[in-house]
């Protein structure tokens, strides 16, 4: 290299140092971490007319003890939210940390989210993997009320939703898998649904929300959630119960409890002719945790039996949550993506959605049960 | 750039004058007792003694601070003593060289080079004899590089002791010294070391040219003379590498490197050298492979998180709020909220107090410089934090790249890495991580173009030879260590058969 | 090591050179310039690739025909000095465009996602210096650089499989469940990534091993095709047809996937690295623009290259129009950069007709810029 290039080399030590660390003075002062105001949970309520309410939590780190600073605004568009709040705060308020996005009952059901929901994820500020849920309710209230021993709000609500075996009937729907699937045709998005238990002090997830063109249609139980997740996707399947006709004499049930181990979900496309038609075949292998019934599980053959009745059950609850979201309208475990797979020219989602429950489903549930406990 | 030139140009045209007084062994001058008088004038420590050795006057010369009587009356007074009157001094005093009358500037050198210089006036004879002998620091373990296993002793600053710590590791007549005079006013010894078969002509012939052209007047320490041979003197990183220790150097000698030592200073310059090679330490040899292996990774990705760690706390802090997990997000914001500055002043304030720790720890004596250190250290940290001043976990951080800039082996190379260390900053502050990255690029550029007398300085990152894989970031079993590294570019390109057994 | 030696890329320098060009331009927003055509766009770069592939053909022959001219001189001696020069003009101001298209486009998508509240023009002036300090290191630099790029940047790949683990890999099917009109568009669209490679026959002179280059560079563009692939096949599998459509880098949302637990929100890293893709797309252009400014000046000069330099920055900083800008670094570059592919096709055709079969032996102009900006070192 000439001599000139390593003059250039020494130049550009200068020139970083002075003048790029110059134009801090031009310009407004960088807020750095300590000036800045996190949102951490936003929530929508519904406002009169055609306006929105937003709320922000905004944790205040002190010294001794954390608490949370909560702002509201009413504005038409989500986009106007933080600048708004932005005013009434003496920090910068920013979305960068942003976990949680809450929205009430009465919002998903009049107004529909996916506007809002469109207008964070073009935020690049805001995460993909903000976790999306609906309130009964206001929010306002279910941020505010006093959750005594719980941490500060942006954490708690991010722990509760975070993804567990234990809570896993309900989707993790973060504002990427909401965008996916409202704009991929096929599934619909499923939210849970957060009640205020003021009585005991803390938020619990009661339902899973049906949403349908961003708009909330319908609920599903936990015990709805938990087959239907099941059936959805691989992996994570939450402990269920249910209650069998063991005995061939008498009318009592048993209840038998579960915790799964493993399964594995296969969803086909089987046209009958021209007609569409669906199979689901659901194989789970799971340990049986709790059995009430009189038959001696070490024996091979009761254990047959047993597995069978079990799955005759959740073969029928499947069948019965199927039922309810296919008249509605939606499709939650994503069956039709098979069928898109399988279609040629353009897909014709929105229409197939709404004949979707004319389309017969054949659904199989294989059980294996491979442990019974330890107590006999 | 023609202001450059011009300034050069002017710098030049100021600073030349002809060397006038500049003496060369070869050039020739009468002797005699007054001319060497003349040349000595004002020299207090010269002693021109008239001795009768049977009826005739010889004249010795010498400087009595590089002679020691003792050496003195051993070899030339109790000789001569005993000698007859018809005795030639040749046989008498065997070491002795004779000068011819008109060398007067040779007898100089040598009297300046602690030889005794005897005139005997009758005979017309004029002996030189080697009596340097001053008291010189013994061998002693190498501070700067100091190993746990292996040879443990250092060259000093002495160049025969550094030649002869060599030697002792490697008896073979290819082991080629070539000493040369550097400095025009010290005209002190540099001395060039190879293999010969081994090295590389074409490196060895420049390394010569470069030896013999340098015109200074006088280097005081190899470093200096290491700056003015190197390829970029611009550059923030050493070209060459630099050991005080005799395997090092001799373990470099038979790759195919070679070593330049200087009289007076207790290193040698290894040439060439890769960027690699500044973060291993012969002691990776010594371990087992496995071990060696990982202790490179440390070295090497150290370099990595040393210059990227505080950088980043100022880039994150700043620009990108949003990759803190919320646990680190609440510790920070609360150690945060009590410290005045933005987070790019409050990482340079703690990143300069280590730095003047470390300053001040060199400095001091020993025993003061490590209370030093561990007060400061202990006391300032605690402080800092409890004064707002800085927040604990940039402490944790600071102190954490503070360790892992020390642990290249070569002082040059952590020593330009806690300095761009300081350029990572600034572009975390102004531009993010964006900056940081950029400057990386810039640095990783910046070390494509270097070279090392000639070979590419990232070599084996730029690709030399294939074998280079067994000894670059990972040290393979021993073996696999069959070839010379492609960097020295060896004639001879294995060092043993492999077709053994 | 070699100091001084005309020759200096070897095969390796060969492939990542064009690997990076390409690369570093087109794989941020691939899967964007590819959603005409849908779920079905993961075939589509192979399909590119084959095309790219029959062009270098031409460019090799013709390289081999002249293989001590880069491509100005070629221009120069086939067309005429002042038709050549005109050609070679056009080049050069197709070479700027992209080098400011390129260091533009990514300083835009810093902005948005890091500092959207700061001016860039530090930014700009700072990724303008470095690549100017890469290219006065000589072609050989440059390609040094390019390795790296490629060495700093591939593991990000690793990253890939969130998107992987929860996509929905029937969105592969239906096969070929598209029209020619909307593969034609997302080719017509998605071919600019493919743009790099015309870069071959400036910098083939200094080829070592010139005969076997045609199998280096396919090589490299053969890697392209098959991260182009991986990349889009991710992004199939992770989104959906409209959000292929809409999200400009998708490659963005697919590292906001990630979920480490020691650090969140891994994309700021991710576009923070990725400057050293950009840089190795952007040095080469600005090479390649010095050589073709070399070349219209008939003079080996470095104020060439600050001249470039100020121009792509006044490009970048110059207040102008939208449709302007839209134009002049969309439409035109396009549009040119698909000349720059073609005309060496018409230099063979021409060079068939001319002189047949006879190469090129002395070329006093080509030898005398013996090397560019103090690219020396080994």
């Amino acid at each position: 290299m000439r001599r000139s290039s390593r003059i250039l080399w020494l130049g550009s030590m200068l020139l970083f140092m002075l003048v790029l660390s110059g134009c801090n003075s031009i310009q407004y002062e960088q807020p750095t971490l300590e000036d800045m105001g996190f949102v951490t949970v936003m929530g929508f309520d519904r406002a009169k007319g055609d306006k929105m309410t937003v709320i922000t939590a905004v944790p205040q780190s002190s010294q001794q003890k954390e608490k949370t600073q909560f702002y509201s605004v009413q504005v038409s568009t989500s986009a106007e939210a933080i600048m708004n709040i932005a005013t009434k705060s003496e920090r910068t308020i920013v979305p960068n940390q942003m976990r949680v996005i809450l929205f009430s009952e009465d919002f998903v059901k009049q107004k529909g989210i996916t506007d809002v929901v469109l207008d964070l994820y073009r935020d690049p500020r805001v995460g993909d993997n903000v976790v999306l849920g609906v309130v009964k309710g206001k929010v306002m209230d279910l941020l505010q009320g006093k959750y005594e021993n719980k941490p500060e709000m942006g954490v708690y609500l991010n722990n509760l939703l975070r993804p567990r075996r234990e809570t896993a009937f309900y989707p993790f729907t973060t504002i990427h898998d909401y965008i996916y699937r409202t704009t991929g045709g096929t599934a619909d998005p499923l939210l849970p649904y957060l009640e205020n238990n003021s009585k005991e002090g803390d938020i619990e997830i009661t339902k899973v929300a049906l949403i349908k063109d961003g708009k909330l249609v319908g609920f599903l139980t936990p015990e709805e959630g938990r087959i239907l997740q099941a059936a959805s996707n691989r992996g994570k399947v939450p402990p269920m119960s249910y209650l069998i006709q063991d005995d061939p004499n008498s009318d009592k049930k048993v209840r038998v409890y579960l915790e799964f181990v493993r399964n594995s979900i296969r969803k086909r496309y089987v046209p009958i002719g021209k007609k569409p038609a669906f199979e689901i075949e659901l194989g789970i292998t799971g340990n049986l945790l709790n059995y009430e019934g009189n038959r001696d599980l070490e024996d091979a053959t009761n254990l047959a039996v047993v597995e069978e009745k079990i799955a005759r059950e959740m073969e029928k609850a499947l069948k019965a949550v199927l039922m309810k979201t296919t008249k509605l309208g939606i499709d939650p475990t994503n069956m039709l993506e098979k069928m898109r797979a399988k279609t040629y020219g353009e897909w014709q989602g929105l229409t197939i959605k709404k004949g979707m429950k004319d389309i017969p489903v054949k659904i199989n549930v294989q059980l294996r049960i491979t442990g019974v406990g330890t107590l006999k | 750039m023609n202001v450059w030139e011009w300034w050069r140009k002017k710098v030049v045209e100021s600073s030349y004058q002809p060397d006038g007084d500049v003496t060369y062994p070869e050039a020739k001058g009468e002797i005699s007792v007054e001319a060497i008088e003349a040349h000595f004038r004002n020299v207090d420590d010269l002693v021109i003694k008239n001795i009768v050795i049977i009826g005739e006057t010889v004249t010795a010369v010498y400087i009595k601070t590089m002679v020691e009587p003792k050496v003195v009356q051993e070899i030339i007074v109790d000789p001569l003593l005993a000698m007859n009157e018809y005795d030639d001094p040749h046989e008498v005093l065997k070491l002795a060289e004779e000068i011819h009358h008109d060398e007067l500037p040779q007898l100089l050198q040598g009297v300046l080079n602690g030889d005794m210089v005897l005139i005997f006036h009758t005979r017309q004879i004029i002996l030189q004899l080697p009596t340097l002998s001053m008291p010189s620091r013994s061998i002693g373990s190498s501070e700067t590089e100091s190993t746990v296993l292996g040879p443990q002793d250092s060259f000093t600053e002495s160049l025969d002791t550094t030649i002869s710590l060599i030697r002792r590791r490697l008896y073979n007549t290819n082991l080629k010294v070539k000493i040369y005079m550097s400095g025009t006013e010290t005209r002190n010894k540099v001395a060039v070391l190879y293999m010969e078969g081994i090295a590389n002509p074409e490196n060895v012939e420049r390394a010569i040219y470069r030896v013999q052209n340098l015109e200074y007047h006088g280097f005081v320490a190899l470093p200096v003379l290491k700056q003015m041979l190197e390829d970029k003197p611009y550059s923030p990183f050493p070209q060459f590498g630099m050991t005080t220790r005799p395997d090092n150097a001799v373990a470099a000698l038979l790759d195919g490197r070679i070593l330049i030592a200087l009289n007076g200073s207790p290193e040698a310059a290894i040439v060439p050298s890769a960027f690699f090679e500044l973060f291993c330490s012969p002691e990776d040899l010594y371990n087992r492979w496995l071990n060696g292996t990982m202790l490179r990774f440390i070295r090497f990705f150290g370099l990595f998180v040393t210059v990227l760690l505080t950088s980043t706390y100022v880039s994150v802090l700043t620009y990108h709020p949003e990759m803190l997990p919320p646990q680190l997000l609440t510790i920070l914001t609360e150690s945060r909220s009590r410290v005045p500055f933005p987070p790019m002043i409050e990482v340079l304030i703690m990143e300069l107090v280590i730095e003047v720790l470390r300053e001040a720890g060199v400095r001091m004596p020993t025993k003061i410089g490590q209370t030093i250190g561990i007060v400061g250290g202990i006391v300032i940290g605690t402080a800092a934090v409890e004064a707002g001043i800085a927040s604990n976990i940039l402490i944790v951080l600071v102190s954490v790249s503070a360790l892992l800039s020390f642990v290249p082996s070569n002082y040059l190379m952590a020593n330009a890495i806690r300095t761009l260390r300081y350029v990572f900053i600034f572009a975390a502050g102004t531009l993010g991580m964006y900056g940081q990255m950029l400057t990386l690029g810039l640095i990783y550029a910046h070390l494509a173009g270097l070279t090392s007398l000639g070979t590419p300085y990232l070599a084996p990152g730029i690709p030399r030879n294939m074998t280079d894989i067994f000894n670059g970031l990972i040290r393979a079993p021993v073996l696999f260590l069959a070839s010379r590294t492609g960097l020295s570019r060896s004639p001879k390109k294995l060092q043993r058969p492999l077709d053994e057994e | 090591m070699d100091q001084g030696k005309y020759k200096k890329l070897n095969p390796y320098h060969v492939f990542f050179l064009i690997n990076n060009t390409m690369v570093g331009q087109g794989l941020l927003s691939i899967s964007h310039a590819l959603s005409p055509v849908g779920y079905n766009q993961y075939w589509i770069p192979f399909l590119l690739g084959v095309v790219t592939q029959l062009v270098l053909i031409p460019m090799y022959w013709l390289g081999m025909r002249y293989p001590e001219d880069n491509l100005y001189v070629i221009n120069e001696r086939l067309l005429g000095k002042w038709l050549g020069k005109l050609v070679n003009l056009v080049f050069l101001i197709y070479l700027i465009m992209v080098f400011a298209a390129v260091t533009h486009n990514y300083l835009r998508l810093v902005q948005a996602v890091t500092m959207p509240d700061r001016t860039m023009y530090p930014a700009l002036i700072a990724i303008l210096f470095v690549s100017c300090y890469i290219v006065l290191g000589g072609i050989k630099l440059v390609a040094r650089f390019c390795m790296l790029g490629f060495f700093f940047t591939a593991w990000m790949m690793v990253y890939l499989h969130w998107g992987i683990q929860k996509g929905e890999f029937s969105h592969m099917l239906p096969l070929f469940n598209v029209n020619m009109r909307d593969v034609w568009q997302a080719s017509y669209q998605a071919y600019e990534s493919f743009f790099g490679y015309e870069l071959l026959l400036v910098y083939f002179p200094y080829i070592v091993q010139q005969k076997r280059s045609l199998l280096h560079v396919s090589g490299g563009l053969w890697l392209t095709v098959l991260v182009y692939t991986g990349v889009s096949l991710v992004s199939v599998v992770y989104f959906s047809e409209w959000q292929l459509e809409n999200l400009r880098y998708p490659v963005l949302n697919l590292f906001k996937a990630v979920e480490l637990t020691f650090v969140e929100r891994i994309e700021n890293f991710g576009i923070a690295l990725w400057v050293f893709l950009v840089l190795s797309t952007a040095a080469p252009y600005l090479w390649a623009a010095k050589k073709a400014m070399d070349a219209v000046m008939s003079h080996n000069r470095r104020i060439h290259l600050y001249v470039i330099l100020v121009c792509a920055y006044l490009l970048a900083r110059v207040q102008m129009p939208t449709w302007l800008r839209q134009k002049l670094f969309e439409d035109w570059s396009f549009w040119l950069g698909y000349t720059m592919v073609v005309i060496p096709v018409l230099l063979l055709l021409l060079s068939l007709i001319r002189k047949p079969a006879t190469p090129a032996k002395e070329q006093p102009q080509a030898l005398a810029e013996t090397d560019d900006g103090g690219g020396t070192q080994g």
